[in-house]
């Protein structure tokens, strides 16, 4: 995470002013995106939660339930981390809104753009049915996506 | 307001009351920042994994002899 606000700042301090109005449409959007992560990391733990709670249903305990969990807990453990750097993402983004606000950079054009390729990467992970099935994708977050490829420049 | 930030701000609605509270109030200039109201909405990635741990810990506690499903 550190190193992914370095290099938000690193862009906010090399870009042009912007104005007062795209300045706030980046900063809503960033924490409306935030909202939009904490929502699909609610889907990621219901689809682990329904996989599990099948195989309590057909009455796996002990040494035979870790057997069949074992490849959902690597799936599971991939999309965490998918998750985690999505998270990242979000928070490397407010940090660009931060320091574009103070110094009247445009940086919330890339950190838009980054942002929404995180959010295309993390969500193709999600969506990937491996040992868990697809991760329910909410529309909202394709809404969110949508705002920030306008913001980012029809990315 | 501009028309883009009034969608933005529809689209937080749909998200939820607590989105759209934290939007609004990244919207007031200079009284806060982006990253307070961030903080608001979405948990810091140590505790996203955190809280995936415990819920794997949790579906593993279910699976040993004598609990409930």
């Amino acid at each position: 995470m550190t190193r992914a606000i370095l290099l938000c700042l690193t862009l906010a301090l090399a870009t042009p002013a912007c104005t007062g109005a795209q300045h706030r449409t980046a900063t809503v959007a960033i924490v409306t995106a935030g909202g939009a992560v904490a929502a699909l990391h609610s889907a990621h733990q219901d689809a682990y939660r329904r996989a599990t709670d099948a195989l309590l249903a057909r009455g796996l305990r002990d040494a035979d339930y870790d057997a069949a969990v074992a490849p959902l807990d690597a799936a599971f453990a991939r999309r965490s981390e998918a998750i985690q750097t999505l998270a990242s993402a979000v928070y490397g983004a407010g940090a660009v809104a931060d320091a574009a606000k103070e110094r009247g950079g445009a940086a919330y054009v890339v950190a838009a753009r980054a942002l929404l390729d995180a959010l295309r990467r993390g969500v193709a992970t999600l969506r990937e049915g491996s040992a868990l099935p697809p991760v329910a994708i909410p529309a909202d977050v394709t809404r969110v996506m949508d705002q920030l490829a306008a913001i980012a420049g029809g990315a | 307001m501009d028309q883009d930030t009034i969608e933005i701000l529809k689209l937080a609605f749909t998200i939820g009351a607590r989105i759209a509270e934290a939007a609004m109030a990244a919207m007031r200039a200079g009284d806060t920042s982006t990253l307070d109201a961030l903080r608001g909405v979405l948990d810091a990635p140590e505790l996203l994994r955190a809280r995936d741990i415990a819920l794997r810990e949790s579906q593993r506690a279910k699976a040993r002899r004598g609990s409930k499903p």
